[in-house]
């Protein structure tokens, strides 16, 4: 059941990436590419959240039973 | 004897077999990551050639990727193939000449230029050039799982790959519906380029779909790829972990006492 929780966190982790490339776009368009690099930055850190919470969750499912 | 001995022997027939599709790889690997060069940069190239007062600079970037790829295929390494070249034509592009930019735009060009970019990486990942069964780590199997080997996998890992793809998809069209649909980002593009809106988008998706594609080869394909290995190995490195810590925690223990049975009758004579 935690595993998962942690599952679906991660998974959420990924989906809400999306808001972050969104505003990557905007950066953009807007020529402002040092905050554009900064937010791929940030987008990417939050994939690799979103991941190592769903890693963490399998370990736990596993240990589990 | 050591049962991770190396067992496997050469044999010259699989051997020229592999040497045969190595060179079938390198060819088709050199021609369509010359299509895609070409398809990108021959002709703001030969433009640059054409003009006597042609950019040294650009030429220099024009040409680093046609380098890089024949270095690639030549030392056979993927990291240069698949990372190097394909960053590599980021900068020539970012000195393309507006009219060039335009033409890339126009009719069926990008749809071409992203099959070709989807051939290229599709024909270089096709086979792992440098690396031979057996070849490394002593010929001993890098993940030993005898102990572990019958226990059955303990979570759907397909559950898990596809829902992270659907996700990814979802990132896509997300990026793609910002820089094409958004009436927002759409003004922001007219307010901050003017005329060249068209080329800002072209490159604005040309950006975002390979910094993608980075996202979902090392973010979502390699480690769901290697979610029971990493599974395992942490198993096996905490079991390490522990019995060392074992070792250590009973030193520990009786360091412990001896030094406070020390104190006790160290004290004890001095008080008594």
């Amino acid at each position: 059941m935690v595993g998962r929780i942690y599952d679906i966190v991660g998974l959420g982790f990924v989906l809400g990436s999306a808001f972050i490339f969104y505003q990557c776009v905007r950066f953009l368009a807007q020529a402002d590419y040092v905050a554009a690099v900064i937010a791929l930055a940030a987008a990417f850190t939050v994939v690799r959240v979103g991941v190592e919470l769903t890693r963490l969750g399998i370990a736990v499912g596993r240990e589990g039973q | 004897m050591n049962e991770h001995e190396p067992t496997a022997t050469a044999d010259p027939i699989t051997d020229s077999s592999s040497a045969g599709t190595l060179s079938l790889w390198a060819l088709l690997t050199a021609f369509v990551g010359i299509a895609l060069w070409a398809q990108l940069l021959l002709v703001p190239l030969l433009a640059e050639f054409r003009y006597t007062d042609g950019r040294m600079a650009a030429l220099g970037f024009y040409l680093i990727p046609v380098a890089i790829l024949g270095l690639g295929i030549a030392l056979k390494r993927s990291a240069l193939l698949l990372m190097l070249f394909p960053v590599s034509l980021l900068p020539a592009l970012a000195w393309l000449p507006e009219p060039d930019w335009a033409a890339l735009h126009q009719g069926t060009t990008m749809i071409w230029l992203v099959s070709t970019l989807t051939a290229y990486f599709v024909v270089c990942s096709w086979r792992s050039p440098g690396w031979r069964p057996g070849s490394g780590n002593g010929g001993r199997p890098l993940d030993d799982d005898s102990d572990l080997a019958g226990v059955p996998l303990g979570v759907d890992y397909r559950g898990f790959f596809f829902s992270r793809l659907g996700a990814s998809l979802f990132v896509l069209l997300t990026i793609l519906y910002g820089i094409y649909f958004d009436r927002e980002v759409g003004e922001l593009f007219r307010l901050h380029h003017g005329e060249a809106e068209v080329v800002a988008m072209s490159f604005t998706t040309m950006v975002m779909f390979f910094a993608w594609c980075v996202f979902v080869y090392m973010m979502i394909i390699v480690p769901g790829a290697n979610l029971e290995y990493d599974r395992r190995r942490l198993e096996r490195e905490l079991r390490q972990w522990t019995k060392q810590w074992e070792v250590r925690r009973q030193v520990v223990r009786v360091s412990g006492w001896a030094v406070a049975s020390l104190v006790v009758a160290i004290a004890a004579t001095l008080w008594f």
